[in-house]
C-alpha cells in the first residue's frame, strides 16, 4: 500500500523520512564499498524489472488492487541492501510518474515497502536457506509482504490526520492473500531460474 | 513499438514547460509542504490557502496545455484509497464532514501539484535536478537505467504475451496462469542477461565503474 500525501501528520512524516534516510545511507554505504562494477547494469536492469512487476496490479475485492513487491526476489538473489535500494528506486518512480504514493510520504513508503519488507525477507531467508531453498524463498517473500502491510497499518493507525481506530484490520486480511500470491510467484521464479540459470542463485549477496 | 505513457506531455511547448526545472521543483515542494501543514480543523484559514493553491495549480495546468482529462484520470488513483478512509472514519469514528472534506482536498491538491510538476518536466531534467541535489550515484544509475530499459522490457513482455495468446487457444485456466508466472521468471532471466551484455558493451566503450556520465 502506498500512502499518498495529505494522509499523515507532520511528526510521523518527519520521523519516517529520517528513518528512511538512515536506512538508505547504510544501504548506499554497504553497496558502494562492495559492489563489483558488473553489478551496476544488473542493478539498473533489475530496477526496471521490479518497476515493471510492480505496476502490473491485480484487482482485489474492495475497489483497490494489489501488486507484487518483488523485493524478496531481489533480496534472495542479490542481497538485502541491493533489494532495499532497488525497491526504493521503484517506489520513487511510481510516486513521481504514476502518483502511487505521495512525495512527502516517500520516506514512510520506503520504510514499509522497502526496508521492512527486504530486511524481514533477508532474516527469514538466512534462517532457512541452508536447508531448503524453495521453502526459504516462499517464507521470506510471504513474510516480506506481511511485514510491509503490518508497518503500513501501524503507521496509518498512529499517524493518520483523521482517526481510523481498528477499521484497518479488515484491510489487513486482504494482505494475507497478497502475501500468498507473492510467495507463489517468487517460488515459481526461483524454480525457473534454477532450471535455466542456476548460477544466478549463487551470486554474492550484498 | 512506441511507448510514451511515462512522461507523455513533458515535451509540449508552453511557458510552464520552459521554466527551469529546479525552480519548478522548489515551487512544487513549497506548495506540497504548505498544504501538508494546513490544520484540518481551522476550516476558514485552511480553506482560503487551499483555494489559493488550487487556483495557482489550475491556472498552471491550463497554461501548460496538458489535457485536463489526462490530469483528472491520473489524479483518480487516490480516489479509492481516500474514499475508503473517509467512509471508515465517517461511519466508525463519527468524523465531521467539513474535516473530511478538508482532508480530501488536501490529498487531492497534493497529487495535482505532482502531476503538474512531472507532466511539464522531462525525465532527463528530473534526473539532472536529482543529481544536483547530490542524490547518491547508485540511484541516478538506477533511475537512468530504469527509464531506458523499462520500454525494452515492456516490449519483451508484450512479445511473450502475444506468443502465449497465439498458442493458448483452448488451454486450461490453471495452465495459462502457470504460463504467465513462468513468463515473469523468464523476464527476470532475460533482464539479467541483458544487463550482462550491457556491461560488456559499457566496458568496451571505456566504462571503469567510476565515471558518472551514464
Amino acid at each position: 500500500m502506498h500512502i499518498p500525501d495529505g494522509f499523515l501528520n507532520l511528526p510521523v512524516i518527519l520521523t519516517g523520512n529520517g528513518l528512511a534516510l538512515g536506512f538508505l545511507y547504510t544501504a548506499v554505504k554497504k553497496t558502494a564499498k562492495m559492489l563489483p562494477p558488473e553489478r551496476i547494469p544488473v542493478m539498473g536492469l533489475l530496477a526496471a524489472f521490479i518497476f515493471m512487476v510492480q505496476i502490473i496490479s491485480f484487482p482485489v475485492p474492495g475497489g483497490t488492487s494489489v501488486h507484487l513487491l518483488g523485493g524478496a526476489l531481489v533480496v534472495i538473489l542479490l542481497g538485502p541492501w541491493t533489494g532495499l535500494l532497488l525497491v526504493t528506486a521503484s517506489l520513487f518512480l511510481q510516486a513521481v510518474l504514476f502518483q502511487h504514493g505521495g512525495i512527502l510520504t516517500i520516506g514512510i513508503n520506503i520504510i514499509n515497502n522497502a526496508a521492512a519488507a527486504c530486511l524481514t525477507a533477508n532474516i527469514i531467508f538466512n534462517l532457512f536457506s541452508k536447508k531448503r531453498l524453495l521453502t526459504a524463498a516462499g517464507l521470506a517473500s510471504f513474510f516480506s509482504v506481511i511485514a510491509a502491510a503490518a508497518f503500513c497499518i501501524a503507521v496509518l493507525s498512529v499517524g493518520m490526520v483523521i482517526p481510523l481506530k481498528l477499521a484497518v484490520i479488515p484491510v489487513a486480511a486482504g494482505y494475507i492473500l497478497a502475501a500468498g500470491l507473492e510467495a507463489f510467484v517468487t517460488v515459481m521464479i526461483i524454480i525457473t531460474i534454477k532450471r535455466i540459470r542456476p548460477d544466478l542463485l549463487k551470486l554474492n549477496r550484498i | 513499438m512506441k511507448h510514451s505513457f511515462i512522461d507523455k506531455y513533458s515535451s509540449l511547448e508552453s511557458p510552464i514547460h520552459r521554466i527551469s526545472s529546479s525552480f519548478k521543483f522548489t515551487f512544487a515542494f513549497t506548495f506540497l509542504i504548505t498544504v501538508l501543514l494546513l490544520p484540518l480543523d481551522k476550516i476558514e484559514f485552511s480553506g482560503i490557502i487551499i483555494a489559493f493553491v488550487f487556483l495557482m495549480v489550475f491556472s498552471a495546468i491550463l497554461a501548460s496545455r496538458v489535457p485536463i482529462s489526462f490530469v483528472l484520470k491520473r489524479s483518480a488513483v487516490i480516489l479509492p484509497f481516500s474514499v475508503f478512509i473517509m467512509m471508515t472514519n465517517f461511519i466508525l469514528c463519527g468524523g465531521k464532514l467539513e474535516i473530511l472534506l478538508m482532508f480530501f482536498l488536501k490529498s487531492y491538491i497534493s497529487i495535482l501539484i505532482i502531476i503538474l510538476l512531472v507532466s511539464t518536466t522531462s525525465f532527463a531534467s528530473i534526473i539532472s535536478v536529482l543529481s544536483r541535489i547530490h542524490l547518491p550515484r547508485v540511484f541516478i544509475i538506477a533511475f537512468s537505467f530504469m527509464y531506458r530499459y523499462f520500454f525494452v522490457l515492456i516490449d519483451e513482455l508484450e512479445k511473450m504475451l502475444r506468443a502465449v495468446k497465439l498458442r493458448s487457444c483452448g488451454i486450461k485456466r490453471r495452465r495459462l496462469l502457470m504460463t504467465y508466472v513462468h513468463i515473469i521468471g523468464i523476464l527476470f532471466i532475460r533482464s539479467y542477461e541483458r544487463a550482462e551484455r550491457v556491461y560488456k558493451a559499457m566496458v568496451l566503450r571505456g566504462f571503469d565503474g567510476k565515471s558518472d556520465n551514464l
